[in-house]
């Protein structure tokens, strides 16, 4: 039998508080119609506020990125005013080659050797180079990574070969930074992003076992034998 | 409500009367062989059976997963006029009654009937908690409009909300709900809602039929809710023990309903000749 009342059966809301203020009394004594749906009605809650959850966590990790999206371009057009070589400099200090610094750049080693020695970059390349120059700042003061080079260069999932390094040479600073920020990011989920190819492209028929006197070793996946 | 010894009041205000108890999650569920069991030490009070199907629906908003649907059935047993049922659950199970007829002449022996056979045939490890509901829908054929003076019908204590000896005139009530809750024992509580309502407490259209459901309108509601809770221990499941308990937690309910009623309202409303919805 189901109430046409709740327990609260005086049916205007109540006058909001700041504070949340605790029902002090027990919950009634079910009729049949509560009781066929309240188990239901309670996971479906649960379910609901999961949900919310998610949600906002959602948000807020969208509003983080455009937090950090918004520092990078701050920092980037400080670090623009900075003399070219200082910053070359700075990257070469940092760890990165000067072939990675090329790469990074999108120009030739030679080209970069010719802005340390004072020639001028187009305003696209020092911009390149500035923002490359920010971010690590930015990871390694907001993260705490302290060989930003080194970990740069190294792939972040295992079954591709794919590195950070690869991130920022095609402009995707910002998965660069998600996976940097190290709040339980799934790198696959990156990977994903970046390349949604991944698993075709890097797909591989060999796979590594450990052999019966204890020696790892090569073979074919089965199937592909 | 109807005190024990003298026969229901021909336009008894009762519209539901409820026993809920509450326990461990049973492991296997209500499994069909229990059903049947149950079904036959039941036949002769509850001899309809039926299976509600429930569904649940798992919805993940914002989340790209499809929703999930799990269904489970349980049984239902109910009289051939369908006023009385009993729904058995995992955790719980309820008794409820629209046609109420007495506490030691009906209702306790109904409840000993599906304990005993309960404990009998699918006892569950324990028990949490005894609920004895009664909810009265008082109406009084003078009083047509909210909040109504019901001073001549209700104990004035329970109206000081609305008593224009106590409230100014500038404050006019235009409806107001009380809720009270005593220690009635060391583990049971008797929680009373009270106050004056329009319509109906008690669905008339729901799945226990209520049969000369009243028109809607204006009543006095007294909902009491006696109710045991398990405290650090949990019993076990002794229909005995249960009985004694629902004795227990039915005294206090007749005792307010006895102070809240005037000899008015039992002489002139209940003891009428029934009135029937229309």
């Amino acid at each position: 039998m189901k109430l046409a009342f709740d327990s609260e059966s005086i049916t205007d809301e109540s006058t909001g508080t700041s504070i949340g203020l605790r029902d002090t009394t027990e919950a009634p004594t079910r009729t049949i119609a509560d009781l066929v749906q309240h188990v239901g009605f309670l996971k479906n809650r649960t379910r609901v506020l999961v949900a919310d959850s998610n949600d906002v966590h959602h948000s807020a990790d969208e509003l983080h990125a455009e937090s950090l999206d918004q520092l990078l371009r701050t920092t980037t057009a400080q670090h623009a005013r900075e003399p070219l070589a200082e910053m070359l400099e700075g990257l070469s200090d940092s760890g990165f080659s000067w072939r990675e610094i090329a790469r990074l750049a999108g120009v030739s080693v030679p080209a970069v050797r010719k802005w340390r020695q004072g020639e001028s970059a187009s305003g696209e390349n020092r911009h390149r180079i500035a923002r490359v120059t920010a971010f690590c700042e930015i990871v390694g003061e907001q993260y705490l990574i302290d060989d930003v080079a080194s970990w740069l260069e190294t792939p972040f999932h295992t079954e591709a070969p794919v590195t950070g390094l690869d991130l920022l040479t095609n402009d995707r600073f910002d998965l660069a930074m998600r996976l940097a920020g190290d709040d339980g990011v799934d790198p696959e989920s990156i990977l994903e992003q970046f390349e949604p190819d991944w698993r075709e492209r890097y797909a591989t028929s060999v796979e590594v076992f450990v052999a019966p006197d204890g020696q790892p070793g090569l073979r074919l996946r089965e199937g592909d034998s | 409500m109807t005190p024990t010894g003298r026969p229901p009041y021909p336009n008894a205000p009762l519209a539901l009367t409820v026993l809920e108890i509450r326990y461990p999650e049973l492991e296997e569920g209500v499994g069909r062989r229990a059903q049947q069991h149950m079904r036959e030490a039941l036949r002769g009070r509850l001899p309809l059976i039926e299976n509600i199907k429930e569904e649940q629906i798992e919805l993940a908003i914002g989340a790209p997963m499809p929703a999930s649907v799990q269904r489970r059935s349980f049984p239902r047993f109910t009289t051939r006029d369908r006023t009385t049922a009993l729904v058995v659950k995992e955790q719980a199970l309820a008794i409820e009654t629209t046609e109420y007829e007495g506490w030691e002449e009906n209702f306790r022996p109904l409840i000993a009937q599906v304990v005993t056979a309960f404990a009998h045939i699918s006892p569950p490890d324990g028990l949490l908690r005894i609920g004895l509901r009664y909810i009265d829908e008082i109406r009084v054929p003078e009083i047509m409009a909210l909040p109504g003076d019901w001073r001549p019908y209700i104990d004035e204590h329970l109206l000081a909300p609305a008593d224009p000896g106590f409230i100014p005139a500038s404050l006019r009530p235009t409806t107001w709900q009380g809720l009270v809750q005593y220690r009635t024992a060391s583990d049971s509580t008797l929680t009373v809602r009270y106050g004056p309502q329009d319509g109906h407490a008690v669905n008339p259209r729901g799945s226990t039929r209520r049969k000369d459901a009243p028109d809607p309108g204006p009543f006095f509601l007294l909902d009491s809710d006696s109710y045991w809770q398990a405290g650090d221990e949990v019993p076990e499941f002794d229909a005995d023990w249960i009985i004694d308990t629902c004795n227990s937690l039915h005294e206090p309910t007749r005792e307010f309903f006895r102070i809240a009623a005037t000899d008015k309202l039992r002489d002139e409303v209940f003891d009428a000749p029934r009135r029937h919805g229309t």
